[in-house]
Order: C-alpha cells, then sequence, then structure tokens
C-alpha cells in the first residue's frame, strides 16, 4: 500500500487552476454567453397548488410585436423524465401540481417583451383539493396528484408500496429480527423528528443558452453537473438522437447537487428549435426559490431499543420525505435510508423511507441527499439515550461504532471504516471531559455516515508530443476543484506536473461519459476512472520506450517526465523522445482510455428492497463536535467553535478539503439555525436569499478540522469523499450541545432561540441557572 | 432575472430645482437615496414610478457636521458608512454610529443614506413579493387589496406591514427634527411626528417634498445611548425586534430624559409611553427597569409577517430593553469609578 507521503503530487496543496479566472472575472458562466440574434424566453408559472387546466390560450401572446415563439405541451412530444420514477414533463400538461409549475414559455426579443407576453396568456383552472402534509397525503382519501403514477416507466425496483396513491417510491431495509431485539432492550426510546426545506442556495440561477448550429445540430451552454445526462434527457424529450446534440457547460456558479437536474436545458431548447435562434432562459431567483429544487422536508420517526449498557440492540425507522409535486431525485431518500442507522453496528434493524407527492414545489438533490435529515434524528436520539442511560456521548457512540469488517444494516461488508478514530481524535482535539462546559456554555457531538462512490464513469488521457497531456472526462467541476484533482491524478501516475495537465470536462462533444456529480463520486469514482486511463497511457507509453531502449518494459520506471532504466541509473529517454515524431512512427499517438461501472458488494435483496442504486463503492465518516453558547433569557444561540474529524481516506489536494468541510459545515450551519423555505397554502413565502437566510461570513464559526489516516483500496491512490458527510453533523451537535447546556431537547429544525426559550418556558431545565 | 421597469431619471443639483422637478412630476415620481431598498422592490415590480429622482448631485444634501448652536447636522444623502465613520458621532452621539453599523452589510452601508433609512418602506411577507407571485391569491392592501392579509384576522381594512429601520429609532429616540421643503415652502416637525403607523403610508412626507436635514439637537450632546437588534443572522437581515434606549445620567445617580423606541415590532418606530416619567429623576432600580420592560413588551406587536415567532419577538423587545438599562447602569459606574 503506497502512502501519501511517496507521491510527488497527490497530497500537496494545489492551487484550483480556475481560482484566478473566477476571482478576476474571466470565467465564463451560463449568463455570460451572449450570442448574436440571441432570444430571451421565460416561463408561464402556475398560481395555483393543484387545479385542472380548462383552457389554454396563447394567441395574444403569440401576437405581440417581438415575441417569435409561445410553446405549450401541445407543441412538443408528450415525454416525461426523472431519475427514479418517470413523472414531469417540461410543461404541465392538462393540470398544475403546485405553484411555479411551468405551463407555457415565451421566446422574444427582449426580456421585457417575453415577460409582456407572457402575460398575455390566457389560462383558466379548475381548481382541485390540494395536499400539502406528506403524512396527510399518504392517507387512502387524500387528494391524488398522479392519477396515473402506476403507468409511470420507473428505474428502479418497485416494492409493493410504491407507486402507490402519493408515494412514488419506497424502500426497505431489514436485517436481524427486530422483534426479537426489541424484547431483549432495557430501554427504548421512540421520537419524532420534523426537518425543514432548504435551498442549495447556489448564487448563479439555472441558466441555459440553446442554440442551433448551421448543421442543425442543438447546442447547449449551461450551468449543471451532469452534461452527459442533460444530453440524454434532452435527446428522449425532444425526440432527437444524442449525436446531434452537444451540451458545453459552462463555470457553474455553485451546484451543491441543485444542478444534478435538468431544468432551463428543455425548454430552451425547445424555443431554440422552433425559432432557429439562441435562446437564453436564466431564471430569476424567485424562480429558484419556488420552481427549482430544495432539500427534502419530512417527518423522521425513529424507535430504538438499547441494552442497560448502552450497546444498540434494535431499530425501526419510518422515514416520510416529502417531494413536493414531481420526484426529480427521490434517490435523497434511498441515501436517507441508509445513513438512517448512523455509522453503527445494530444487528436487528428495520428501515421504511417514502418520497411522497405533495402539492409543493420539489425536493431534490441538494448536499447530504438525505442524510441531514436522517442524521439529525439518529445523532439527536444518540444523545438521548446517552443521557438517559447516563453515559459519556462519545463513550456511547465509540461502543456502537461500526469498524472495518463489520456488516451496515443494509449488509454491505464495509472494508473502509475508521469512524472509532474520528470520535477519538476530536475528543481530543476539544479535549472533551463532559459536555457541559460552564452555564450555558456547552459541546455537543455528531457522528455520521455517508455512502461514497459508484456509478458509470469514463476518461480518456491524451499524451502530447512535447510530453504534456490531456485528460477529459464527462464529469463536472461546480467550484468543489474537481478539475484540479483530476489533474493532479493524471500527473502523479504520468509522472508529471499539473501545470503539465490540460483537463477537459463536461462538453459532451470532447468528453467521454460520466453519469454526473453526486454523492461523494467525483474524487472517488471519476478520479479512478481518470487513474485507470492515465496508467493505460503510461503502460503505452513504457512499451514504446521498452521498444526503443530495448529493454524489457519490467525494468522501466517512470517519474519527471523521464523513462528510466531500473538497472541503468545512466540510461533513460525524457517523454519528449518517446513522443515527439516517434509516437508517428511506431505504433501511433498514445491515448489511454478507461470505462468504469463499479459493481463490487451489489445490495443483498434479502435485506434491501427498492434500491435506487445497486451499490455504493464505500462510505466516508466524520465526527464534528460544536460549542455553543446559549442566553437563557433570550434563546440567542451563539456556535463559538465547530471541530470536524474526517476520515476520507487519502487526501488528493488538502486547499480543496479544507475548502469542503468549511462549507459543508457552514451549509449545515444554515440548516440547523437559519434556513427553512416556508410554504403556506403551497406557495412559498419567502422566496429571496433575503428571507430564506444562508448563513453569511459573519455567522460561520471558528473551524478546526482534521482527517484520520485511512486508504480506501476501491479508491484511486487510496482516496475517498467529503462533500456530504461534512454536512450532516452540524444539526445534531447543535441540538445536542443546546441540550447539554439547558436541557432543552429541540426535535425539529431550524433549531431557533424562539424554539429554545419555548422549551426552557415549558419546564425543559432543571438547572437553576437557567432562570 | 426580474428587470427594472421603464422610468426617466432625474438628477438636479440645487434643492430648488429638485422641488420644482417634483411640483411637475407629482405624484408619479419616486426619490432614490443610495436605492438600496428601492431598487429590489422596483425589480419586484412593488413600484413603477414615471420618473424616478436622485438627489446625488445635490450637494448641500450631504455631509454631516456638528454646530455648536443647533446640534448635529446630518445631510440626507450622508450614506450610513459616513455616520459610522465620522468623528463627531463617534464622539457625541456613539449610539448613532453603532445603530448605523447594525444595517445590513458594509457594502449595502457604502451605498444607504440616512434619508432612505428613514424614508424606509414598511416591509411584509404578503408585500415584498413579486407581481408574479402576488397573482396566486387577492391582492395585498398595501399594493391596492382590501385587506391586510397579514393582520391576526387576515381580513383587517388596516395594514399591518412593519417598519424595519435601525436608524429611525435612535434618531427618534434623540429627538432628531426633521426638515421637509417642497415648491409650497419649508416645515421642520419632530421625527417621531413623522411617521403615521400605518403599514400602508408609514410617513407623513408628501410626494412634492423632499427631506433636506435631520438635526439632532445641541443639548442631546452627552446622553447615553444604546440600539440593541434582534435579527437571525448576524449580518443583512433587518430587524425583527430593536430597542433604543437613551437616557442622561445625572452626578447623583439619577436619571433624566429618558426615551425608549422599539422597531421592527409595528409599522412605526414607537416610543413606549410613560417610560420618560416613570424615571425622571428616578434612579435605574429595578422595579422601574421591570416596569419600564413590561411597557416596551406591551407596546410591541409583532405579527408573522416577517421572520420570527411573534412571542418570542415581543420577549426579546422585553429583554433587549432590560439589557438596554443594564447597560447604562454599568457605563454610569464606569463614569462614576473614573470621576472617583
Amino acid at each position: 500500500m503506497t502512502r501519501p507521503n511517496d507521491y510527488a503530487v497527490i497530497g500537496k496543496k494545489t492551487s484550483k487552476s480556475d481560482a484566478v479566472a473566477k476571482v478576476t472575472g474571466d470565467a465564463r458562466f451560463a449568463t455570460d454567453v451572449y450570442l448574436k440574434n440571441m432570444l430571451w424566453a421565460r416561463v408561464l408559472r402556475s398560481t395555483v397548488a393543484h387545479a385542472r387546466i380548462v383552457s389554454l390560450d396563447t394567441e395574444k401572446a403569440k401576437n405581440l410585436k417581438g415575441v417569435k415563439a409561445v410553446l405549450t405541451a401541445d407543441d412538443i412530444p408528450d415525454g416525461k423524465y426523472g431519475a427514479l420514477v418517470l413523472d414531469m414533463g417540461i410543461f404541465a400538461r392538462g393540470k398544475v401540481r403546485y405553484i411555479g409549475e411551468a405551463i407555457a414559455a415565451v421566446a422574444a426579443v427582449d426580456e421585457k417583451t417575453a415577460a409582456k407576453a407572457v402575460d398575455l396568456i390566457e389560462i383558466e383552472y379548475e381548481e382541485l383539493p390540494a395536499v400539502f402534509d406528506p403524512i396527510e397525503a399518504m392517507k387512502p382519501d387524500a387528494p391524488v396528484i398522479h392519477e396515473d403514477l402506476d403507468s409511470y416507466k420507473t428505474l428502479f425496483d418497485r416494492t409493493d408500496r410504491a407507486m402507490q396513491g402519493n408515494v412514488n417510491y419506497q424502500s426497505d431495509i431489514s436485517s436481524g429480527d427486530v422483534e426479537a431485539g426489541f424484547a431483549e432492550a432495557d430501554h427504548i426510546f421512540e421520537d419524532t423528528y420534523d426537518v425543514q426545506k432548504q435551498h442549495p442556495s447556489y448564487m448563479e440561477p439555472n441558466s441555459t443558452v440553446a442554440d442551433v448550429d448551421e448543421t442543425g445540430r442543438l447546442i447547449i451552454y449551461n450551468t449543471t453537473q451532469r452534461p452527459h445526462i442533460n444530453q440524454a434527457i434532452l435527446s428522449s424529450l425532444l425526440g432527437i438522437p444524442i449525436a446531434k446534440i452537444r451540451v458545453m457547460p459552462c463555470h457553474v456558479g455553485g451546484g451543491f447537487g441543485g444542478k444534478n437536474r435538468t431544468l432551463t436545458e428543455p425548454t430552451a431548447a425547445a424555443l431554440a428549435l422552433k425559432t432557429r435562434q439562441p435562446v437564453r432562459l436564466t431564471f430569476s431567483h424567485e424562480e429558484e426559490f419556488t420552481s427549482a429544487t430544495t432539500r427534502h422536508s419530512g417527518v423522521m420517526r425513529l424507535k430504538t431499543g438499547v441494552k442497560k449498557d448502552g450497546t444498540l440492540v434494535a431499530s425501526e425507522a419510518s422515514l416520510y420525505f416529502d417531494c413536493g409535486a414531481y420526484a426529480p431525485t427521490p434517490n435523497a431518500v434511498w441515501l436517507g435510508a441508509i445513513s438512517s442507522s448512523g455509522p453503527y453496528k445494530i444487528p436487528n434493524s428495520r428501515v421504511e423511507a417514502f418520497s411522497i407527492y405533495t402539492n409543493k414545489m420539489m425536493g431534490g438533490a441538494f448536499r447530504g441527499y438525505g442524510a441531514p435529515q436522517t442524521t439529525f434524528a439518529r445523532e439527536s436520539q444518540m444523545d438521548r439515550i446517552a443521557k438517559e442511560l447516563e453515559i459519556d456521548p462519545i463513550e456511547l457512540r465509540l461502543k456502537n461504532c461500526l469498524v472495518a469488517g463489520d456488516s451496515l444494516h443494509t449488509g454491505q461488508k464495509l472494508h473502509s471504516v475508521r469512524v472509532k478514530e474520528t470520535l477519538e481524535k476530536a475528543r481530543d482535539m476539544v479535549a472533551w471531559q463532559k459536555p457541559k462546559l460552564a452555564e450555558n456554555r456547552a459541546l455537543g457531538v455528531a457522528c455520521g455516515i455517508f455512502a461514497c462512490g459508484g456509478f458509470a464513469t469514463s476518461a480518456i488521457v491524451k499524451l502530447n508530443m512535447d510530453g504534456t497531456a490531456s485528460v477529459a472526462t464527462g464529469a463536472m467541476d461546480m467550484g468543489q476543484g474537481l478539475r484540479t484533482v483530476m489533474g493532479q491524478i493524471t500527473a502523479e501516475e504520468l509522472g508529471m506536473t499539473s501545470d503539465d495537465i490540460n483537463v477537459v470536462i463536461g462538453d459532451t462533444d470532447l468528453t467521454p461519459f460520466d453519469v454526473g456529480i453526486f454523492g461523494d463520486r467525483g474524487t472517488h469514482t471519476t478520479g479512478l476512472a481518470v487513474k485507470k486511463a492515465a496508467e493505460d497511457a503510461k503502460n503505452q507509453l513504457l512499451q514504446a520506450a521498452a521498444d526503443a531502449m530495448e529493454v524489457d518494459v519490467s525494468s522501466l520506471d517512470i517519474r519527471d517526465k523521464k523513462v528510466f532504466d531500473r538497472n541503468s541509473a545512466n540510461r533513460f529517454l525524457h517523454f519528449r523522445e518517446l513522443l515527439g515524431g516517434g509516437q508517428y512512427k511506431k505504433g501511433g499517438p498514445i491515448i489511454g482510455k478507461a470505462s468504469i461501472n463499479p459493481t463490487e458488494q451489489p445490495f443483498n435483496p434479502d435485506i434491501v428492497q427498492g434500491a435506487a442504486s445497486k451499490m455504493f463503492s464505500t462510505y466516508t465518516f466524520a465526527t464534528h463536535i460544536v460549542e455553543t453558547e446559549v442566553d437563557p433569557k433570550t434563546g440567542e444561540l451563539t456556535v463559538v467553535k465547530a471541530t470536524a474529524v474526517h476520515d476520507c481516506g487519502t487526501i488528493i489536494n488538502p486547499a480543496g478539503l479544507k475548502g469542503q468541510i468549511i462549507g459543508g459545515l457552514t451549509t449545515g450551519l444554515g440548516y440547523a439555525l437559519f434556513e427553512d423555505v416556508i410554504i403556506e397554502d403551497g406557495q412559498v413565502q419567502n422566496p429571496s436569499f433575503l428571507e430564506c437566510r444562508p448563513p453569511t461570513s459573519v455567522d460561520i464559526p471558528e473551524i478546526e478540522f482534521a482527517t484520520v489516516d485511512e486508504y480506501d483500496r476501491r479508491g484511486p491512490f487510496g482516496a475517498k469523499g467529503v462533500g456530504n458527510v461534512s454536512v450532516i453533523n452540524m444539526a445534531p451537535a447543535i441540538a445536542n450541545a443546546v441540550d447539554h447546556a439547558l436541557n432543552v431537547r429541540i426535535k425539529s429544525l431550524p433549531i431557533t432561540p424562539g424554539k429554545i426559550l419555548k422549551g426552557l418556558e415549558e419546564g425543559g431545565s432543571n438547572d437553576a441557572d437557567a432562570a | 432575472m426580474q428587470t427594472l421597469p421603464d422610468f426617466q431619471y432625474l438628477e438636479p443639483e440645487t434643492t430648488a430645482e429638485a422641488v420644482k422637478l417634483l411640483r411637475d412630476a407629482g405624484s408619479s415620481c419616486m426619490i432614490i437615496g443610495g436605492g438600496t431598498d428601492m431598487v429590489p422592490s422596483m425589480r419586484q415590480g412593488i413600484f413603477s414610478p414615471e420618473y424616478v429622482l436622485s438627489l446625488q448631485s445635490v450637494s448641500d444634501l450631504h455631509g454631516v457636521e456638528w454646530d455648536d448652536q443647533v446640534g448635529l447636522k446630518i445631510g440626507p444623502l450622508a450614506t450610513l458608512r459616513s455616520l459610522e465613520t465620522n468623528g463627531d458621532i463617534r464622539k457625541r452621539f456613539p449610539v448613532i454610529a453603532q445603530a448605523a453599523h447594525a444595517v445590513g452589510s458594509p457594502q449595502l452601508r457604502e451605498m444607504a443614506t440616512v434619508g432612505g433609512n428613514i424614508c424606509l418602506d414598511t416591509r411584509c411577507y404578503y408585500y415584498n413579493q413579486s407581481e408574479d407571485w402576488q397573482a396566486c391569491d387577492e391582492e395585498c392592501l398595501k399594493l391596492g387589496g382590501v385587506v391586510c392579509k397579514a393582520s391576526p384576522s387576515g381580513r383587517a381594512k388596516k395594514c399591518f406591514a412593519v417598519f424595519s429601520a435601525d436608524l429611525a429609532p435612535v434618531l427618534v429616540a434623540l429627538d432628531a427634527r426633521v426638515t421637509l421643503a417642497s415648491s409650497r415652502g419649508e416645515q421642520t416637525i419632530p421625527l417621531r411626528e413623522f411617521y403615521t403607523g400605518d403599514g400602508a403610508n408609514p410617513n407623513v412626507i408628501e410626494p412634492d417634498e423632499i427631506i433636506t436635514s435631520i438635526v439632532v439637537p445641541k443639548d442631546k450632546e452627552g446622553v447615553f445611548g444604546v440600539y440593541q437588534k434582534y435579527r437571525v443572522r448576524n449580518a443583512i437581515d433587518y430587524p425583527i425586534a430593536g430597542v433604543a434606549l437613551t437616557l442622561r445620567q445625572n452626578n447623583d445617580a439619577t436619571a433624566s430624559e429618558v426615551c425608549l423606541v422599539v422597531s421592527g415590532v409595528a409599522s412605526k418606530p414607537v416610543v413606549v409611553k410613560g417610560t420618560g416619567d416613570l424615571f425622571d429623576g428616578n434612579t435605574l432600580d429595578e422595579a422601574l427597569v421591570e416596569k419600564a420592560a413590561q411597557s416596551a413588551r406591551k407596546a410591541a406587536l409583532p405579527l408573522a409577517n416577517t421572520a420570527g415567532e411573534r412571542a418570542h419577538r415581543k420577549q426579546m423587545i422585553y429583554q433587549f430593553t432590560k439589557r438596554a438599562f443594564a447597560l447604562a447602569a454599568e457605563q454610569a459606574a464606569q463614569q462614576a469609578d473614573q470621576a472617583g
């Protein structure tokens, strides 16, 4: 096993290759694309939560001067798309299911004309009873939001309870004997936790410029985490071959999972195909908060059986995720179900997870992807257990935590687990003795697990004549630093420096397929394909050198852009001597390639039903400890410090890792304390950054972080991911700290001063000082 | 993207020219200071004036100066950032700098003006929304509808939008005067009388009037002042409960000129009644402070039209009042120590 300190490039702090362009403003984003004769698009959106469309008249809009096209569902093929359940079309067809749903779109010569035209579209609704609460929506007499649900195409193994009523996706995980487990337990804890909607708060709104080139091909400039899936969806929705579509993503102004979606592309494309002019569609920030996607809200119920000594023996989790009116990514529900057991060994466990339609804006992918919801529940309850049993919260976690070789409740055997070490290191970093530090000041701990990696990807490495190289992959950099990491991996494998590598990402004409960036798969899975492609190129280069030097290939080494003969220290060939000209004489130019779709350890169908994926490569772990101060008079809460310890395998770029951890904690902090997309009668009350309140720079506490030594044999150079797991612990850690400080247990997010004070008034406190 | 509606831009260079332009434009003109609040509202379609008149080029309306005869003269075009950094303010009325600092973010304070903060429009979940948003429900009263959807009954004929300025409550507490000029003449009124308490029309300024100066009287120099702001985040946010307290600490440990103003919990900055009499000539003892805090809580009428739970915002007013008096007592003790 090679350790990081043996590497020339891996593990070295590397500046992001696009940093300067972004800071100077030279980086081109989708909204910077202005094409000749470009039209501006605008979308007519539903003003009612649930209704039949009685009539839709676009005549007046079409006749407005400057309007080039008006499209409704009647003007396009009747196609649907979605990640697991194909339930959504480009425009509402026959009925609308939430306020903000797209009904029609206009392309006009400027923004104002487009807006005027939208106002001229006449629509008549027949309103239907609506349902806004997921638990209500599951009742047999609830309004049915998708009447034809059963006929929708699905891409998962349906369970009996899936595709019934308003349940569009359902999964079950069942291991051991839960009844026997509870019978064996000395204590049983039952709790219900409520979690809210949180918007990903990327600064750059969804945006597409669609063009039709001189050969009739559709060209898409956009902001996305999954260009190749965009391309496939456009092909299927618009009925044109993939070969006739080129997706050319620009720099992404933040994605956080929210751009693992296809929102503006099909509309802009349909309008461009209709008008044969470039069309730009950019969401307003308001549309971001009404018609894009948020983290799923929901209700998490946990029942856990524990022995007197703190050993977890049984767990039953019922997870109700509110996916809104469509289910673009119920995969979050599946990932939430996996994380719901925490990083713990629970021999008898049952999880049922539901994705439920309501007449609200959609739930979708967002950093943490289902796990912030279930981790809030699991880790809050772990502290309740610790308190009741009078066991130190860290001791309780250490007693139950998974170690390598254990099986997760899904039956997957884990090969890379250092959660115990994260707990121990975090405990040492804060010099933990007991959680309560002083009057109103306390520590709170939480510990999390997240699925990492898997799914199809590929990469191509080309060696240039001068001994530099180019690597291409269809994955995207959304600011997390993928471009830099792919360059480092290629450089390390080829004995080059990062500066020698040109990294080409995203563009579907130039890069091979990648399924998209989500679920901590960029570094771990795309990185593995890149490494294998580089290895393929390296092997070809070594063979060329062996032929030239007339030695056996096994005696050759590669470093500093030279091939050395290990048996004769003075004999070497520079890459450019091998590639410059020589490559054309012997065997042709060198291209390395790799195409992977990891299949190790698929889920066991006896344990897991309704899985949204066949497997995950590995798992990442983290322990976070926060120090908080609460004013018992006002409920005001300050997170003074956060300490994060991660098991992310080998670190590829320490600078990127730091950014990921700080960013993840900040998103977690906003989820814990501030953010809430408030919906009343189906309408978002606070559709803006101002009122949804993601944290500002002055809200971020002091952050200290560390990693534990780990090498994951399935990752490139031993690497795992860090993006998701860094989000999920903040809310429970803060809730736990509040409880230690004031004896007030908050079970709904966000944790507001009002809730804390209410908890105190309701006699939550036994502490004399909290008067 | 939400685009600005079309308008004609006016930029007079003198007050005389400004009031003449306003007279001619009638009610179809809006005055822009820094635009930090007005421009987002225009983008949402809340305002679509025919004319937008900027006072940026009227040099008389800028700046802050101390006048020994009159007091502190603040130009309506002075930026909030300039109040934070002005030497006279920091020395004579540090509470003004403190309140200015509490607004928005450094970037916003570089643009935002005192006049704009005083004339800040009231805010509400039902009002500060785009035309698209409004199209989903009956129109809000402040936008021309007939009932206030934020009112407790949801059907009130009075608008309950909330006044959320940080600086105004402090200036009210300091008994600031505001001078209004129009082609009809000039008038000076106490700032506290500038506000109506009607969410739909929060202040008395006429469409043809401009603010030409704000004066904090010289006899307020040396009073203790403090502003307590409750908001969700530590920056950007408007107050959802605010308390301004000013008072004079006398050498005999008594207090006088006590003024308590609450903000962010009604349609105007509310001067808490009776507080002045309560303390006048008395020491700041606990029972009196408790009484004042209870009066302040009573004066606060928060509704569910902004962030925060209503009961909690009332409680914040109560606690902030107590905290403000505690800070006053602390300062008095320090002064006594220094004097001793």
